[in-house]
């Protein structure tokens, strides 16, 4: 892969994670009242509802803010893979667990199955993987400081 | 190529913008309100109240559509509201909403 592949491909992934948490973050502030009553249903945060309601996509819109800076892209990557990893396995939770349940996560992601969405997620989990990956090789690191 | 890398991601923030901006979500929302009912008991074991047993349940519908069998009030639970059916008793738990009693 030449270092513009590299480099394209790298803002293409970078770009969909940046879409992923503004839109979920966005649509959750939007519908916020929706948003508390599928989290006041869910057997792990009922408890905590009122405040995951806010944190949750104040973090998704700090995490796409943090991917837009470019000196804050490889923190934010990794933050990025924390966030998908919590996400899969609370979906994992919840189809083993609340099936029933209906997705808290914004926008038209809440149509999916909960399987749908463990094969989304597991998927981007990959792709913030590979994003670190590509981010870490030393011929990619040179051509971000040359650019 | 500098530029579109700074574009790219920007332009994919305003799109998000746009898209949660007129994200229609109200079919879930009719969908999640129904809730599993299930009248509580108290005794002296139970003060905080229990649901004893599958025997317990009462009704599967939206908070606003159920007729509760206890006269309005607002000190303890009469029916304890689950988003799925319960399938251990005796339980203690509170649920996700709750409709009172005197």
């Amino acid at each position: 892969m030449t270092n513009k592949i590299k480099s394209i491909v790298s803002s293409v992934i970078i770009s969909l994670f940046v879409f992923l948490f503004a839109y979920t973050g966005l649509s959750k502030i939007f519908h916020r009242n929706l948003f508390l009553i599928i989290l006041r249903q869910s057997p792990l945060l009922n408890s905590y509802a009122g405040i995951v309601s806010w944190v949750l996509p104040v973090a998704e819109l700090c995490t796409a803010l943090l991917l837009i800076i470019k000196n804050t892209q490889r923190l934010a990557l990794y933050i990025t893979l924390a966030l998908m990893l919590i996400f899969t396995f609370y979906i994992l939770y919840l189809l083993l667990f609340v099936p029933a349940l209906p997705c808290s996560c914004g926008g038209v992601l809440q149509s999916l199955s909960w399987s749908g969405h463990l094969i989304l997620n597991l998927f981007l989990v990959f792709l913030s993987l590979f994003e670190i990956l590509l981010t870490n090789l030393p011929v990619y690191k040179y051509s971000l400081k040359t650019n | 190529m500098k530029k579109i890398k700074l574009i790219l991601p920007v332009i994919a923030f305003a799109i998000a913008l746009v898209a949660s901006a007129f994200t229609v979500q109200k079919h879930n929302a009719q969908k999640l309100n129904s809730l599993y009912w299930y009248e509580v008991t108290y005794d002296q074991d139970h003060p905080s109240g229990v649901i004893a047993s599958s025997a317990d349940f009462y009704v599967q519908d939206e908070k606003t559509n159920v007729t509760s069998p206890c006269t309005s009030g607002s000190t303890l639970d009469c029916l304890r509201g689950f988003s799925s059916q319960l399938t251990s008793f005796p339980t203690g738990s509170s649920g996700s909403d709750q409709i009172k009693k005197p």
